[in-house]
């Protein structure tokens, strides 16, 4: 778990380098993706369903503020829309502007709670956006995810009754009724629509509460409200529902809310304190619960054997063997000399061992250890100079 | 020699300015009576178009059969309705508009002052630095 609170600190630190830069890039994804499905989904213009037009959309709107994804979205659906049917497109554009004129216009800022609604549920997973809503904003976010959930059955109608819609011999006006009476009679929509709106309100105030794991406990419940009223309006209203889709969605809501809570909610719950104290008007309860503060840890390279310049020109690589060949010759005539340069340093000692303390007191041990001395010595070169020799002997026969 | 105060009200000014300080000049601009009163203008303009939509949505929903069925005198009930309801959303709207744009001028005044209050710093510090 450490480890997770570790990575966790150094994205932190990574996106407090390149906030600008990731913050362009999800705006950049979340475009890409919108217009993706949008298309994906009503892929009725050719020239607009080209990935190429998509990405450069989503290039553009990566550029500018958030709200104009959300309006690129609306025109976008719009378009797509119109080359099905004008009616279907009127009637979508008068309940997009509804949407502007009572919810956008006063909070700009939560028009992208539409998007993501609508997102959720063309991935097939809207419990994860009412799930996330719940624990990261507050209770109005009820009126953008009604919002986007028309916006995705509107989507859905036009998606599934298109061959329909543009065969059809009803006309403009047939169209819009028929329209009309599908997407807001839609029994499935309602259903839905009831249950996103308890399960946001049921997250919210779940993880609000002084219970130690609320988040976990919150995200748990608003899943299995999730199933347990989707899967009891179905039962009462007759809707076809696919169980392995909501199951499906739930888990990933529930997963969701834990990676929320690993990011914006760590706190260690076996260190919490409670406090009880008093002032002249009320008694105070207090729970601290301590936040987990793992520092990232930060990597430094010690060099051991630092080198200079010059020290890394000398470097090169040896071949011994070469070596010792060229100094063969050399050694035989040297051997000689060498041992007579060696035999004055062995005298040297020698003399150095008389001028020993206990030497010069004439007494019989140190006579003793100071030939001792003497033989070692001898041996020692002789027995050098003979492997010496023996060796050099060695390489010449080789 | 730098000096870390004015570079820290340097940076928090040009934060600001390039955050909601942009908007936050446009609003301060206008004294907040005028701002509202402008606001409100733009709320029964769009309130208006709006409900007019949602209106001509709930007509063509209601070609669907219902509306075939109504009397002339449910006719004039319905019409009162609607008109009622327009008065009664218009109110609400305004009476949100209100509220919701006195509190932004409020706030936008607010952090304008702040801002300005630097600038006076910022500009002392100069003269100081000056003489």
């Amino acid at each position: 778990m450490e480890n997770i609170y570790s990575i966790k600190g150094q994205l932190q630190k990574v996106y407090a380098a390149y906030s600008k830069f990731i913050d362009k890039g999800v705006q950049f994804l979340l475009a890409l993706v919108t217009f993706y499905m949008i298309n994906h989904d009503l892929g009725f213009m050719e020239i607009l369903s080209n990935p190429l037009i998509t990405l450069g959309l989503a290039v553009i709107c990566a550029f500018l503020p958030m709200i104009f994804t959300v309006l690129a979205a609306a025109a976008l659906i719009l378009v797509q829309m119109a080359s099905v049917s004008l009616g279907i497109m009127a009637v979508t554009a008068a309940v997009f502007l509804i949407m502007f004129v009572f919810y956008v216009r006063f909070s700009p800022r939560m028009a992208v709670y539409i998007l993501l609604t609508s997102l959720a549920f063309l991935c097939h997973i809207p419990y994860v956006a009412a799930v996330a809503f719940g624990l990261m904003a507050g209770p109005s976010v009820v009126i953008p995810l009604i919002c986007g959930t028309v916006a995705y059955y509107m989507i859905d109608y036009v998606e599934t009754s298109a061959s329909a819609l543009k065969g059809g011999e009803e006309g403009m006006i047939g169209q819009l009724m028929e329209y009309l009476k599908q997407v807001f009679q839609n029994k499935e929509m309602i259903v839905m629509l009831i249950a996103l709106i308890i399960v946001t309100l049921l997250v919210y105030q779940l993880h609000r509460m002084s219970v130690n794991h609320a988040w976990k406990t919150a995200s748990a419940a608003g899943a299995v409200a999730g199933i347990v009223i989707v899967a009891a309006g179905s039962a009462m209203l007759g809707v076809k529902v696919s169980y392995p889709e909501l199951i499906i969605g739930s888990v990933a809501a529930v997963v969701v809310g834990l990676v929320l809570e690993l990011a914006f909610f760590a706190v260690d719950y076996s260190r919490t304190e409670s406090v009880q104290y008093e002032d002249d008007e009320y008694y105070y309860y207090v729970k601290a619960v301590p936040k987990i503060l793992v520092a990232a840890p930060e990597k430094t390279v010690k060099r051991i054997n630092r080198r200079s310049a010059g020290d890394a020109q000398e470097t090169e690589i040896i071949d011994t063997e070469q070596i010792r060949r060229k100094a063969a010759p050399e050694e035989d005539g040297k051997t000689e000399d060498e041992a007579e340069q060696k035999r004055p340093e062995a005298g040297r000692k020698k003399g150095g061992h008389k001028k020993a303390p206990h030497a010069k007191a004439g007494s019989v041990t140190g006579s003793i250890t100071g030939a001792l001395a003497d033989n070692v010595d001898e041996l020692l070169l002789t027995k050098r100079l003979q492997e010496e020799l023996s060796l050099d002997g060695d390489k010449n026969n080789k | 020699m730098l000096d870390k105060r004015k570079i820290r009200l340097m940076t928090r000014m040009a934060l600001y300015e390039q955050g909601e300080g942009a908007e936050d000049m446009k609003i301060s601009a206008y004294y907040k009576k005028d701002y509202v009163s402008m606001k409100m203008i733009a709320t029964v303009v769009w309130t208006t178009v709006g409900y007019a939509c949602a209106m001509l949505l709930v007509l063509a929903w209601g070609m669907t059969g219902w509306i075939e069925e109504l009397t002339f005198s449910l006719i004039l009930m319905l019409a009162g309705v609607v008109i009622l309801g327009y008065l009664a959303l218009l109110i609400i709207t305004l009476i949100v508009t209100s509220r919701i744009c006195g509190s932004k001028h409020r706030d936008a005044r607010m952090r304008m002052k702040r801002y300005n209050h630097g600038l006076l710093q910022l500009m002392k510090m100069y003269e100081k630095e000056n003489r």
